[in-house]
């Protein structure tokens, strides 16, 4: 039993109407860790990721069954799904701004909850964007529109965004897909620079980069009925250097997907 | 056939086509901004214009009255008392009072061929105020007087008299009136017979004036006669003169004073502050009905069969007719809520006929937001409506305040949705159950009621200049919000 246990999924089935899209997924994620999720295109690594902030509640026809614990406490049920997402923040594929100032883009998640004073919530936005490492780059234009920035400043903004309402879990779904080599490596190390603080899933096509970054791997496949699951969960190093599952090898070699 | 040659007959084609259909958008648009500023009275006077030599008296009146000429069938009008407004003569809707000098009495009689009334007689002429603001005056009185402040009138008093037999009714055609160049060209010679300006086909005997009696007895007699001694013949007939009249159709009186007698005259002033009104409570009806209602479709409803159901009602209820709609708001908000015909019964009506369009552009609006700005916003924990008003709504703005701009430019056009509704009120509306009128029915009514087809041409300018500040804006809208 692991005491640093953060998210404990059991049993976990999800459908899409009639169509199953994930089995049996059994997880345990760790906290201040960076997990990485990888896996062929449609295996539900994505979906599964939804499922940690219940993001999938947006859609029509999602149909959950299972588990999913965090710090002991069953998010499925009995949990206020605004509180839920508060603590655990989600950054996505694509970089998206809302159409307003830096200012108030990092503010917009706080003001939800409390109402700040100007200080206080001067306060938050700094330290937001300075944990983003942007804060130097755009100090002195804090009322220019967010979408005028460029695609990887972008990306830290709305990761700033999802840092300012303090959680403890930052999803990540594909956050560099869009972005250049550049910008993914400045994400990349802030994300090392963030797991001191805060747990971080990220989903991710890129292989070297889950090799590169993450501590716990994942590997999810597809059924020959397009349902995902759970391959193996293992030390980053043992998925990519010696994978227990001949399927996981198969995949990290290059042999499919 | 060679593509390249096909190619260069379909270009000539569409250039021919688009050339076309630009040359008849500019001579409609400039017709019509041509009759809205300018008005070109045709009208068939009994009399030349000539002025009468007559040094026996002159005609004056006041500047109110705005009269620069008169004819002698009407002077012999007001002496009999027949005529008491200014309306028919000068447009002005005011009473006018008849003042005769005692001096000229006798000669305005035998003049007219009428007595004058006693009521009508002051003792000296040269003590009027032609200042005087209480209405319009009309005096009489020996020339050698010289009053401030009046304005000369022009008396016309000569008839083109002819033989009876110039006017009979031949092959449906008739001769009744002529231009100033025809009499002139009869004068002169230069026609020679009655058909060939429309008469019968008779010739034509220029009489002069010394011989008129003679008239009568001349077959194809024509001649330029006095009208009282035109009073005084049996058996004749007179020509009318056509006479063309330009001037300026609108002006800044026209745009602020009152329409009168169902707007053949007066200006539109309270109906452009009805039309205003009329915008604003559209604008609140149907604004935030429609958006709602958008919201709901586009963020709450389920996809299912009650949603498409309803999507093509909202579709069918924006291609009715809007007569229906007017129909529609007759029995139910005029009769049956019993607010009669109203500015509120012609409001729904109008709101309730621009709301399908409200609905479906808000809609399409919304549904362009970018669906992962609204992810972005609930993963941050904002619940659905905090999403929809603080990240949906502002980035749909443009959309939906475009869409609203041009459902109240259809708005403002409407006619037959508020025949039966608003009622017809030339005043400015004191409450919401009061009857009023707005720019485009105006324009059907002053058709209909007013028959002024100068007047509705001025306020149709008015309507359009409207129309295109209000698409303008819309237009800005949309290029602001592609950018």
């Amino acid at each position: 039993m692991n005491d640093n246990k953060l998210f404990d999924v059991k049993n976990l089935s999800l459908w899409y109407g009639e169509h199953k899209a994930l089995k049996d997924v059994n997880m345990e994620i760790e906290a201040n860790k960076i997990t990485a999720f990888i896996g062929p295109s449609g295996c539900g690594k994505s979906t599964f990721l939804r499922v940690l902030n219940r993001m999938n509640d947006l859609i029509d026809g999602v149909n959950i069954e299972g588990d999913v614990l965090l710090n002991g406490q069953n998010i499925l049920k009995d949990v206020d799904i605004m509180d839920l997402r508060r603590e655990v923040g989600m950054v996505f594929q694509k970089a998206n701004p809302f159409p307003m100032s830096i200012y108030d883009n990092v503010a917009y998640g706080p003001r939800l909850f409390q109402k700040y004073k100007k200080a206080e919530m001067n306060e938050i936005v700094e330290r937001a964007l300075v944990q983003a490492s942007l804060w130097d780059e755009i100090k002195d234009r804090l009322d220019t529109n967010g979408m005028a920035l460029s695609g990887g400043q972008q990306q830290r903004l709305c990761l700033a965004r999802t840092l300012a309402t303090n959680p403890k879990v930052i999803l990540m779904d594909e956050p560099t897909s869009a972005l250049d080599p550049i910008s993914t490596s400045r994400i990349e190390e802030l994300m090392i620079e963030l797991k001191k603080e805060y747990s971080i899933v990220i989903v991710t096509h890129n292989m070297q980069q889950a090799s590169r970054i993450s501590d716990t791997t994942s590997f999810f496949l597809i059924d020959d009925k397009r349902c995902g699951y759970l391959v193996e969960t293992g030390d980053t190093k043992d998925i990519f250097f010696k994978p227990k599952d001949k399927r996981t090898e198969d995949y990290i070699s290059g042999k499919f997907g | 056939m060679d593509r390249k040659k096909t190619n260069n007959i379909a270009l000539t084609l569409i250039r021919i086509l688009s050339a076309l259909s630009i040359v008849i958008l500019v001579v409609i648009l400039s017709y019509l901004i041509y009759r809205g500023l300018r008005y070109t009275n045709q009208s068939e006077l009994e009399v030349l214009p000539i002025a009468m030599v007559n040094e026996d008296f002159e005609v004056y009146t006041n500047k109110k009255a705005n009269l620069d000429k008169v004819d002698w069938f009407t002077l012999q009008s007001m002496a009999k008392g027949r005529v008491r407004t200014l309306r028919t003569i000068s447009s002005v809707n005011e009473k006018f009072n008849l003042y005769v000098d005692s001096a000229v009495r006798d000669k305005l009689s035998s003049y007219l061929a009428v007595p004058i009334s006693d009521d009508d007689i002051v003792n000296s002429s040269s003590d009027i105020d032609y200042s005087s603001d209480k209405g319009g005056m009309i005096v009489i009185s020996p020339g050698a007087t010289a009053p401030k402040n009046y304005v000369k009138v022009d008396v016309y008093d000569s008839v083109v008299a002819v033989n009876e037999d110039v006017t009979q009714l031949l092959n449906n055609r008739r001769i009744g009136s002529l231009s100033m160049e025809q009499i002139e060209k009869i004068k002169d010679g230069t026609f020679k017979n009655w058909n060939e300006i429309g008469g019968p086909d008779l010739k034509i005997n220029f009489i002069n004036n010394s011989n008129a009696y003679n008239i009568e007895s001349t077959p194809g007699g024509v001649s330029i006669v006095s009208a009282r001694s035109y009073n005084d013949m049996e058996g004749l007939d007179t020509l009318k003169i056509l006479t063309f009249e330009k001037g300026w159709n609108i002006n800044l009186d026209y745009l602020v004073s009152n329409a009168q007698e169902s707007g053949a005259f007066g200006g539109i002033g309270s109906i452009i502050i009805n039309t205003f009104l009329m915008i604003f409570l559209v604008l609140l009806i149907s604004t935030p009905l429609g958006v709602a209602a958008a919201i709901y479709l586009s963020q709450y409803a389920k996809r299912g069969k009650a949603t498409v159901i309803i999507r093509s009602g909202i579709d069918l209820l924006s291609g009715i007719p809007s007569i229906i709609f007017g129909l529609f708001g007759m029995l139910i908000f005029v009769q049956l809520f019993g607010w009669g015909f109203s500015l509120i019964s012609g409001c729904m009506t109008l709101s309730l006929m621009i709301l399908p369009t409200i609905i479906r552009t808000s809609e399409e609006s919304i549904n362009t937001v970018d669906k992962q700005m609204i992810f972005a916003s609930r993963g941050l924990g904002a619940t659905k409506i905090e999403t929809i008003f603080k990240i949906v709504l502002p980035a749909a703005k443009k959309g939906i305040v475009t869409g609203v701009i041009l459902a109240i430019g259809r708005a403002l056009g409407e006619t037959a949705a508020l025949v039966f509704t608003i009622g017809s009120s030339t005043d400015i509306a004191s409450s919401f159950t009061s009857s009023s009128r707005v720019l485009a029915q105006h324009i059907y009514l002053t058709i209909i009621e007013g028959q002024s087809i100068d007047k509705a041409f001025a306020s149709a300018l008015v309507l359009i200049i409207l129309e295109l500040i209000i698409n303008t804006a819309a237009r800005s809208m949309i290029r602001k919000r592609d950018k």
